[in-house]
C-alpha cells in the first residue's frame, strides 16, 4: 500500500478514535446482544452489496447506511464504531479483500464515529419523533461525507488526479445510493418502534433486498453483453494499428467500467506496441508497461481459451502495478488472446478503488472482447502490410519508368554526335577541309566508343540482375592495369589521376576489375571536380585491396547505402553536368560480388570519399591434367599440327 | 545562291560540345553567323545582348535548363518574338508537348537529321 494511503488510513483511525474517546456520552450502553446483532448486521451489509453500473461509473451499494441508522438509535458512538469495525473486518475477511481491508475498516469506523457523534450532539432522540428522523438523516449525511471523502482522497492519491475531479465523478451516484440506503434504514427503525410486527416485515424486506440484488446483477450482465456486442461492432473495421489499439483499449474500458485500460499487441518483428487510455486521452505505453504485459503472455499456454481468470488477474495485480505505478491498481481485469500463432493481445482494465470484481463475470466478457481484439489487430496489421507492399511496388514501377527515360536519353546523346558527324562529312564531301574531316571522324569514333561502353554496361547490369555473369579468372598484371587506367582516364580527369598498384599478378577477372575501377574513377571525376584522384592497390593476405579516393564534397552517412542501389544518383536535377545512368555503383557492386569480393565506401579525414574494393586472389592456375577443367581443356595440350588426323582436341 | 544575303545571326545553346560544333560548322558553311553557348545563363545573356534571329535550344543544360531559358525569353519584350527550335534527347510525347507548351516554335528530337534542322531555319527566314 502506498505511503500516502497508509497515512490516510492512520488519519481516519485517529479521527475515529479521537471522536469516540473525546466525546462524552450519556446514553446507556447497549447490551452485548444488541452490539453483536449490529456487528452481524454490518458484516451482512458488507457482503450483501448491490453492484450498479451507470454508464461509465461502477459502484457498489451496500445497505451500510441502513444498518447505521438502526445502530444510531440503539447504541452509543463507541459501541457503534466497534460494531462497524468488527463487522466490516469480517466482511472483508470473507471476501478476501486483503489490501483494501484496512482502508475499508478505517473508513467505515471514522464515518460511523462522525455519524455517532453528530447524532449524540443532536441529543440522541428516539426513533418515533420527526426530530429523530432529522437527526438520523444528518448523521447519515455525516457518514456519507466522510465515506465518500475518504474514498475520493484515496483515489486522488493513488491516481494522482485532482480531488475535485474525482469527487465530481463519484459524488452524485454515491449520494443516490446513500440516500436510498438511508431511507431504507430509517424505515426499518420506524417500523421497529411499532413493535413486534416488524419481525414479520423484516424477512419481506430482506427478500425484497435480495431479489433486487439479483435483478441488478442480471441487468448488469445483460448490459455487459450488450456493451460487448456494441464494442465489437464498433471495432470491426479498423485498419490502422495505432487507431485500432486506442479504440480497443477505450472500448475495453467502457466494457468493464474501468478508468484506465492498457492494450498491447506484439508486432511482426517481435517487439510490442501498446497504448494506455484514460479519461484524459491516450498515450503510448512505456517500455516497462510493455515488458510487464509481455510477461503475462506466456501464461496463456496454460489456458486454452486465452481468457483471463483469477490466476491472470492475480498475476496482473502483482506484475502490472510495479510498472503502472500511476494507475490505481484497486482492481484490474485482464484478458489475453491470440489470433492464430502470432498476434498476442493483452488487455488490462483498471477500475475504481471501491468497485469489486464480480466473480470472474467481467473477466469472461473482457476475454471475449480480447479474442475479438486479437482478430481486429491481426486484420489491421495485415492491411498495413499490404499497403506497404503496394507502396513499394508503385515506387519500384516509378523507378523503372524513370530509368527507361534516362536510358533513352543517354543512348540518344552519343548517337546524335555520331550521326551529326557522319552527316556533315557526307554533305560536304570534298569541300570539307582536311582537319575538319579529322575532327568529325574523331567525334564519330569517340562517341561510338562511348555508346559501346554504355551498351556494355546496360547488358552487364541485365546479366548481373539475371544472375548469368561469371568470373572468368585470368592472370591479371597489375602494372598493365595501372598503365591502361592512366592512359584511358588521365585525360578525362584533367591530369588529376594517379594510379599506384602493387606490382604482381592477381588471378581474377581482369576485365571486370578494370570496369569496376573505371566506373569508380569516372564517378570521382564527375562528383569531385577538383583535387587529386588516387587509385591505390596492395596485397593483403589472400586478398588484393584497391582504393579509389577523391577530395570532393563527400557522401553523407545516410546516402552511403543508397548509392549502391539501382537508379540512384545523388544529384538528380536536370542541371547536372554530365549524364549518367545511376547504374555505375550498382554495377560495381554486382561485379565485385561476381569476383567474390567486397566493396565499401567511407569518408576521409580531411574531406572526400574513398571506395575500397577487396578482391580475393583465386590462386595460381591449376596444372592441366585429367579432370582439371579450369576452362583450358582436359587432357594434354597438343599442338594441332602434331595431332593425328581425325583426333579431336579438348 | 545568286544573291548574297546578309548573314543571319543564330544562337546555338547546348552543353554538348559535339552538337555545338556540328551545327555551328554546318550553318556557317551555309553563310549564317553562329554563336555557341554551353549553359542556360550564358544563353539568356547572349540572347538579350545580340537578339538573334533564331535560337537553337537544348533542354538539359547546366545553370538554367531549357525550359527556364524559354520562359525568360518569352517574358522579355526584346526576345519574345525570336523563333526557337528546341533540340532535345528527351523524345517522349510528353516531353514534346512540354516543349510546345513552354513556347517553342519547333521541337526536334535527337538524334536529328541536319536536313530537317536546316529546312526549318530556312523556312523561318
Amino acid at each position: 500500500m502506498k505511503s500516502s494511503i497508509l497515512a490516510l488510513v492512520l488519519c481516519l483511525v485517529a479521527l475515529a478514535a479521537g471522536l469516540v474517546l473525546g466525546v462524552p456520552t450519556a446514553h446507556p450502553s447497549g447490551s452485548p446482544g444488541v452490539v453483536a446483532a449490529c456487528t452481524v448486521a454490518f458484516a451482512l451489509a458488507g457482503l450483501l452489496s448491490v453492484h450498479l453500473e451507470l454508464r461509465r461509473n461502477a459502484f457498489t451499494v451496500t445497505p451500510g447506511e441502513a444498518v447505521l441508522v438502526v445502530g444510531l438509535f440503539l447504541l452509543p458512538p463507541a459501541q457503534l464504531v466497534l460494531a462497524v469495525a468488527v463487522g466490516q473486518s469480517c466482511a472483508c475477511l470473507i471476501e478476501r479483500l486483503s489490501g483494501k481491508a484496512a482502508f475499508n475498516v478505517a473508513q467505515s469506523s471514522a464515518a460511523a464515529a462522525v455519524a455517532g457523534v453528530v447524532f449524540v450532539a443532536l441529543g440522541h432522540p428516539q426513533a418515533r419523533s420527526p426530530w429523530g428522523w432529522a437527526a438520523a438523516t444528518l448523521a447519515v449525511a455525516g457518514y456519507f461525507v466522510v465515506n465518500v471523502g475518504a474514498i475520493c482522497t484515496a483515489v486522488a492519491l493513488a491516481e494522482h488526479r485532482p480531488l475535485r475531479e474525482v469527487a465530481a465523478a463519484t459524488a452524485l451516484p454515491a449520494a443516490v445510493a446513500a440516500s436510498a440506503s438511508g431511507c431504507m434504514g430509517l424505515l426499518v427503525a420506524v417500523l421497529a418502534t411499532l413493535g413486534p410486527a416488524v419481525v414479520l416485515v423484516a424477512p419481506v424486506i430482506g427478500l425484497l433486498f435480495v431479489a433486487s440484488r439479483s435483478v441488478a446483477r442480471h441487468r448488469s450482465e445483460h448490459l455487459r453483453f450488450r456493451r460487448l456486442y456494441t464494442a465489437s461492432s464498433r471495432t470491426g473495421g479498423l485498419t490502422g494499428l495505432e487507431d485500432a489499439l486506442v479504440t480497443l483499449a477505450d472500448e475495453a474500458r467502457l466494457l468493464v467500467t474501468g478508468t484506465t485500460a492498457l492494450a498491447c499487441v506484439d508486432r511482426a518483428d517481435g517487439s510490442w506496441a501498446g497504448v494506455v487510455v484514460n479519461d484524459g486521452g491516450h498515450r503510448p505505453a512505456t517500455l516497462d508497461e510493455l515488458r510487464a504485459a509481455q510477461r503475462l503472455v506466456p501464461r496463456r499456454s496454460d489456458d486454452n481459451d486465452g481468457h483471463g481468470h483469477a490466476g491472470a488477474a492475480t498475476i496482473a495485480r502483482a506484475v502490472l502495478p510495479e510498472a503502472l505505478s500511476r494507475i490505481a491498481a484497486g482492481d484490474v481485469v485482464v484478458a489475453l488472446s491470440t489470433a492464430g500463432e502470432a498476434d498476442h493481445v493483452a488487455l488490462a482494465v483498471f477500475r475504481e478503488l471501491d468497485a469489486r470484481d464480480q466473480a470472474g463475470g467481467q473477466a469472461d466478457v473482457l476475454g471475449a472482447f480480447a479474442r475479438h481484439a486479437a482478430l481486429t489487430l491481426a486484420n489491421a496489421r495485415l492491411y498495413q502490410e499490404v499497403e506497404e507492399a503496394l507502396r513499394r511496388q508503385v515506387d519500384l514501377n516509378r523507378q523503372k519508368d524513370d530509368f527507361l527515360a534516362t536510358v533513352s536519353h543517354e543512348l540518344r546523346t552519343p548517337l546524335t554526335s555520331i550521326l551529326g558527324a557522319v552527316d556533315t562529312i557526307a554533305r560536304f564531301g570534298d569541300r570539307l577541309p582536311g582537319e575538319r574531316r579529322e575532327q568529325f571522324f574523331a567525334m564519330a569514333k569517340n562517341q561510338g566508343q562511348r555508346l559501346q561502353r554504355l551498351i556494355e554496361d546496360l547488358l552487364m547490369v541485365a546479366a548481373a540482375d539475371a544472375g548469368t555473369a561469371r568470373c572468368l579468372a585470368t592472370e591479371t598484371d597489375m602494372d598493365e592495369l595501372a598503365c591502361g587506367l592512366t592512359a584511358d582516364l588521365g585525360p578525362l580527369s584533367g591530369g588529376r589521376l594517379t594510379v599506384e598498384l602493387e606490382p604482381g599478378l592477381l588471378r581474377t577477372d581482369g576485365e571486370k576489375l578494370r570496369r569496376i575501377l573505371v566506373n569508380l574513377v569516372e564517378n570521382a571525376v564527375k562528383y569531385a571536380p577538383e583535387g587529386p584522384i588516387e587509385v591505390t592497390g596492395r596485397r593483403a593476405g589472400d586478398f588484393f585491396e584497391l582504393a579509389v579516393a577523391d577530395r570532393g564534397p563527400g557522401i553523407s552517412m545516410f546516402d552511403r547505402e543508397r548509392i549502391f542501389e539501382r537508379f540512384v544518383q545523388l544529384d538528380q536535377s536536370s542541371t547536372r553536368r554530365q549524364g549518367g545512368t545511376g547504374l555505375g555503383l550498382y554495377l560495381c557492386r554486382q561485379l565485385v560480388e561476381v569476383l567474390g569480393g567486397t566493396i565499401s565506401v567511407s569518408g576521409r579525414n580531411r574531406g572526400g570519399t574513398s571506395f575500397t574494393v577487396r578482391v580475393p586472389d583465386a590462386g595460381p592456375q591449376p596444372r592441366p591434367g585429367p579432370g582439371a577443367g579450369a576452362g583450358v581443356g582436359v587432357g594434354k595440350v597438343v599442338p594441332r599440327r602434331m595431332a593425328p588426323a581425325g583426333m579431336e582436341l579438348g | 545562291m545568286s544573291l548574297v544575303e546578309p548573314a543571319r545571326r543564330i544562337l546555338v545553346a547546348d552543353d554538348d560540345e559535339d552538337v555545338r560544333e556540328t551545327i555551328t560548322f554546318n550553318l556557317q558553311m551555309l553563310g549564317y553567323q553562329v554563336t555557341g553557348v554551353g549553359n542556360g545563363e550564358d544563353a539568356l545573356r547572349v540572347a538579350r545582348q545580340m537578339v538573334p534571329e533564331l535560337i537553337i535550344l537544348d533542354l538539359m543544360m547546366p545553370e538554367l535548363n531549357g525550359f527556364e531559358v524559354l520562359a525568360s525569353l518569352r517574358g522579355h519584350p526584346a526576345t519574345r518574338e525570336v523563333p526557337v527550335v528546341v533540340l532535345s534527347a528527351r523524345a517522349a510525347d510528353a516531353d514534346v508537348w512540354d516543349g510546345w507548351k513552354a513556347g517553342a516554335d519547333y521541337y526536334i528530337t535527337k538524334p536529328f537529321v541536319l536536313d530537317e534542322l536546316i529546312h526549318f531555319i530556312e523556312l523561318v527566314g
